[in-house]
């Protein structure tokens, strides 16, 4: 399903040592790995120390899903549906961390689209939440005192009714 | 975010770590602002590092839901202030604002302020406005806009606007989305064509005749709705000077032609319509299946449109129910691309009969296909962007 085989390869090497071999078409997504091919600097393993190889594989998995690329209208249409649904399983983690790790990894590669899922991801899990809620959730710790709490929320009182 | 005080109902495995108050700025506005705004200002409360987050936002929405949550709350009357003082606090520039008003608002806050906000906002990196005035009487907005260059999306519903002579339109604009908006002193088709580069195009609701030829000066058009009549006049055209318009439109992949107050007349001459091979999707609404002339319009459109995939018809809502003959030549109508047919109002008429038989029998790779009495308002999110 993917683009041609014949395209070029390129080595990732994720924070814990293991390498990634992904086609230089479908890696072109990240805009920073992008660079540093124009910049002539993708001749060995571009090493990637702020992503793990878990997450790594998870970027991959995301990346070469939507370099597929559809052959006809027909075709087109049944794609971009498809990928609604992979999208909005990819997002499905079973650990709230591991959407963390990805939004984190989007923002490092600079890969647009899957920035914008995970963020739109998370702020889908903070939505209808209450505060404490939220706080409990991704373990924000409360470090006002009651009274500036108290006048935190006097500044913006509208929005606490 | 619901206020604190309400139990907890979350289930979720919370985090070992707070890894969220830590994100980049970067990251912080891209999930900000996909928070309703009054949930956005709300994370101020949940820990010092959150305080001022929400200065990182770079839109601001008061839309149908901002509004309806202020009037849920009772806070109507802080309307005005609390937008003067978000915007005033934010730290970069503010891509986006959306405004929504009715006129209970408007003893909060008056053209006077919007205008104000308007050229503060254009002074600070605004490039798509949206307002929305629900009140009876038109909003009257200052010709400052005219003078911005940098818009790329623009809607505006129910407010009058005089652009200035020395108007040269806006050449990054993207999107136009008017509703109930008056132009003073201004040719709108004039108005129109100063937008090279306009791709989307959505017009209704308007006082104003546009001319076929002004359209087809918008060759960038990608999606188009088109009033092809107007509130004050009924508008008399034939269907040569819809295919010539349209003809010059060769990227449009999208067009809802909207049939109101619209007489289509027999051409002189026939001649054949151009191809659209772009288009994808078409919605026709107000089609008067008793007029010989424009049941044909709608079979040679067909004709020349091979590789619509979507296809919606609305009739034309009329007291008296006229049975119609079949005159026209559904023959023409070769192999057809669509996947999606929609036909409303449908009373069951011979023409349209003939059109549903010719549509089934021309659209092998038909997956579904609506034939309803039903009028639905509008044809789902069609118009949207």
């Amino acid at each position: 399903m993917s683009s041609s085989s014949s395209s070029k390869m390129i080595e990732l090497r994720s924070s814990d040592g293991e390498t990634f071999h992904v086609e230089e078409t479908v890696v072109l997504q990240s805009e920073t790995i992008k660079q540093m091919i124009d910049d002539d600097c993708a001749n060995a393993a571009i090493p990637l120390p702020n992503v793990t190889s878990m997450t790594l594989a998870k970027v991959i998995e995301y990346i070469k899903k939507h370099a597929e690329k559809p052959k006809d209208d027909d075709d087109k249409k049944v794609a971009e549906e498809d990928l609604k649904k992979f999208d909005a399983e990819f997002v499905k983690v079973d650990q709230e961390s591991m959407l963390f790790d990805l939004v984190r990894a989007a923002n490092y590669l600079n890969i647009k689209s899957l920035l914008d899922l995970t963020c739109q991801a998370v702020a889908d899990s903070i939505k209808d939440l209450s505060v404490e809620e939220v706080r409990k959730k991704f373990n924000i710790q409360n470090d006002f005192t009651p009274e500036e709490e108290a006048k935190v929320r006097k500044e913006n009182a509208w929005a606490f009714d | 975010m619901e206020g604190v005080d309400e139990t907890p109902k979350a289930s979720q495995v919370a985090l070992e770590e707070d890894v969220i108050s830590s994100m980049p700025d970067i990251v912080m506005n891209n999930i900000l602002d996909r928070l309703p705004t009054q949930e956005a200002v709300r994370t101020a409360i949940l820990s010092k590092d959150w305080r001022y987050k929400r200065k990182i936002l770079s839109q601001l929405v008061f839309d149908e839901n901002f509004y309806g949550f202020l009037q849920a709350t009772k806070n109507e009357r802080y309307y005005g202030k609390i937008i003067s003082s978000l915007m005033h606090h934010l730290k970069g520039s503010i891509k986006k604002f959306v405004l929504c008003i009715d006129d209970k608002c408007y003893s909060v806050m008056d053209a006077e302020d919007i205008n104000k906000w308007i050229i503060y906002l254009t002074e600070n990196g605004l490039k798509q406005l949206t307002i929305k005035y629900l009140g009876e009487k038109p909003l009257r907005l200052t010709s400052h806009i005219f003078s911005y260059l940098e818009l790329t999306h623009l809607e505006l519903q129910n407010c009058e606007l005089a652009p200035g002579t020395d108007y040269c339109g806006f050449p990054n604009l993207l999107g136009l989305n008017l509703i109930w908006v008056d132009i003073e002193t201004y040719k709108c088709g004039e108005f129109l064509t100063r937008c090279p580069n306009l791709e989307r195009l959505d017009f209704s609701s308007w006082n104003y005749d546009i001319y076929e030829t002004d359209i087809a000066k918008l060759v960038n058009l990608k999606k188009l709705l088109w009033q092809l009549g107007t509130f004050k006049n009924t508008k008399i055209i034939t269907s040569s000077r819809i295919f010539v318009a349209m003809g010059c439109l060769t990227k449009l992949s999208e067009l809802s032609l909207f049939f109101f107050k619209c007489q289509l007349l027999e051409d002189a001459r026939r001649s054949v319509p151009k191809s659209f091979p772009c288009l994808k999707k078409l919605n026709l609404l107000g089609i008067d299946f008793s007029s010989k002339t424009m049941v044909s319009f709608v079979v040679e459109l067909l004709c020349a449109s091979p590789n619509v995939l979507s296809l919606k018809i609305k009739t034309a809502f009329k007291d008296a129910f006229q049975p119609g003959s079949s005159e026209v030549d559904y023959g023409k109508m070769g192999q057809l691309q669509l996947r999606n047919v929609g036909l409303y109002s449908i009373r069951g008429s011979k023409n349209e009969e003939c059109m549903i038989k010719s549509l089934l029998a021309c659209s092998p790779l038909l997956k579904k296909i609506v034939i309803t009495a039903d009028t639905p308002e509008v044809f789902g999110d069609d118009h949207g962007d």
